[in-house]
């Protein structure tokens, strides 16, 4: 099916959208962003899914992400796979691999999925373990893993950080590369959704320095590819440590894309800038994903990088850095407010290079 | 590591080529970055230029990126402050 594709003026399209298809999740993990457990009775049908995914191809984005909670457990989860792919789109999918048999792992190729991206929290079964809350998870993770190797279908880590599992991230490295993981997608701990307040989780400025270094060595060997999510201080400091055309043959970009590249839908419609970002801006049973994403006052404002305040305002970087917005907004209510977690003084964000 | 750039280029222009280009999948990337950057600064050269400016960018884009993120590509230039309005 061919679609009209984003022609709004100055509105450039979202290159990755997130579609939480479910809220069912099994695992019970402490930070979890959108407080899964159970079936959200305002779950989106599968038609009325179908049509997001319309709007979705609709809008010119590339690649769109099915996750949940774990969307392995909706039941029309591959068709739904199956429909966005015919769309055109790149479809993916976010899930904790669990229930990835070498069966499931064939399905989802045939459907026409690109690629998953499994979470995991840990080198070793009692770190993973202990975090998703239930006994016996890394194992099948890592067997989920392993079964999307064997049918071809690519997958990558995506551990998130927190204080109790940030020593580990080289044995994740080395479990990955052990796994044939295509990528690493390593996120940083927001406290939001379930782990809203829960500041102990956070890293503190050293190990955010740490995982940085590592990441930036790591990619500089050019092993796998690497993204650094919700710590856009990375991109800071790879312009800042890596020659220029190194950056260029190696590195992906990776800043907060939350409304202005990257937008997330609810399994019960709710439209918000990013998973971490959680403000409301309407409900694709209400206005259509299109709607939102062209003529959202707050997203308007979210796009506008003259209107950040603070030390992020004044930062040369803030085309490509521009603070994490979730970081700020769950510090102080205010999306364009300064990024309370970065390190960097107005001295060394001055003038690049 | 030899530099990519072999003559002058306005560095406004360079800088937002670098932001686009980070956006194209690095298992492409490499083999598309050295046809466009010399793509760049032919076109320069075509227009009897020493510089390379913001019109030899977006024909070299057009050509070169790949059409599954051209249109992100020519957006992220936009982005960084080029009018891209003669590429679309």
């Amino acid at each position: 099916m061919n679609h009209p594709k984003q022609v709004h003026k100055n509105v450039p399209s979202p290159i990755l959208v997130s579609f939480g298809i479910t809220r069912q999740c099994d695992l019970k993990c402490p930070h979890c962003y959108s407080d899964s457990k159970d079936k959200d009775p305002q779950e989106l049908t599968f038609d009325e899914a179908a049509r997001v995914i319309d709007d979705i191809a609709g809008l010119g984005a590339r690649i769109v992400i099915l996750d949940g909670g774990e969307p392995t457990l909706r039941p029309d989860f591959v068709d739904l796979i199956k429909y966005a792919a015919k769309q055109g789109l790149r479809t993916v999918a976010g899930s904790h691999g669990m229930g990835i048999t070498a069966e499931f792992a064939a399905r989802l190729k045939q459907a026409g999925c690109r690629g998953v991206a499994i979470s995991l929290d840990g080198a070793d079964a009692r770190t993973h373990d202990s975090w998703r809350g239930v006994e016996g998870a890394w194992s099948k993770t890592i067997e989920g893993a392993k079964n999307c190797a064997a049918a071809g279908l690519a997958f990558q880590f995506a551990p998130l950080l927190h204080a109790g599992n940030c020593r580990q991230l080289g044995d994740i490295i080395a479990l990955a590369k052990q796994n044939k993981s295509d990528a690493v997608e390593i996120f940083d701990y927001v406290p939001t959704g379930r782990g809203k307040g829960k500041t102990d989780h956070e890293l503190d400025t050293e190990q955010r320095r740490q995982l940085i270094e590592t990441v930036i060595e790591r990619q500089r060997q050019n092993d796998m590819i690497y993204r650094v999510i919700a710590l856009p201080q990375y991109w800071v400091m790879v312009e800042k440590t890596v020659p220029e055309d190194e950056i260029l043959l190696k590195f992906v970009r990776s800043c907060c894309a939350a409304g202005t590249r990257y937008i997330t839908i609810l399994p019960n419609g709710d439209v918000i800038p990013c998973m971490v970002l959680q403000v409301k801006l309407g409900n694709v049973r209400e206005k259509s994903l299109k709607d939102i994403w062209n003529h959202s006052p707050l997203l308007a404002t979210l796009r506008n990088r003259d209107l950040l305040k603070g030390k992020c305002g004044k930062c040369s970087y803030k085309l490509t850095c521009a603070g994490a917005r979730c970081k700020a907004y769950e510090k102080t209510g205010d999306m364009m407010a300064e990024d309370p977690t970065c390190w960097f003084t107005e001295e060394e964000t001055r003038a690049k290079g | 590591m030899p530099s990519l750039r072999s003559m002058e280029w306005d560095e406004p222009v360079w800088k937002a080529l670098c932001a686009s280009v980070t956006l194209i999948p690095p298992f492409v990337r490499k083999r598309a970055l050295g046809k466009i950057i010399s793509a760049c600064e032919k076109n320069a050269i075509e227009r009897s230029s020493g510089k390379v400016e913001t019109a030899d960018v977006l024909k070299s884009v057009n050509e070169n990126v790949p059409e599954s993120v051209r249109k992100v590509c020519l957006e992220t230039l936009a982005e960084h402050g080029m009018d891209i309005s003669t590429a679309i």
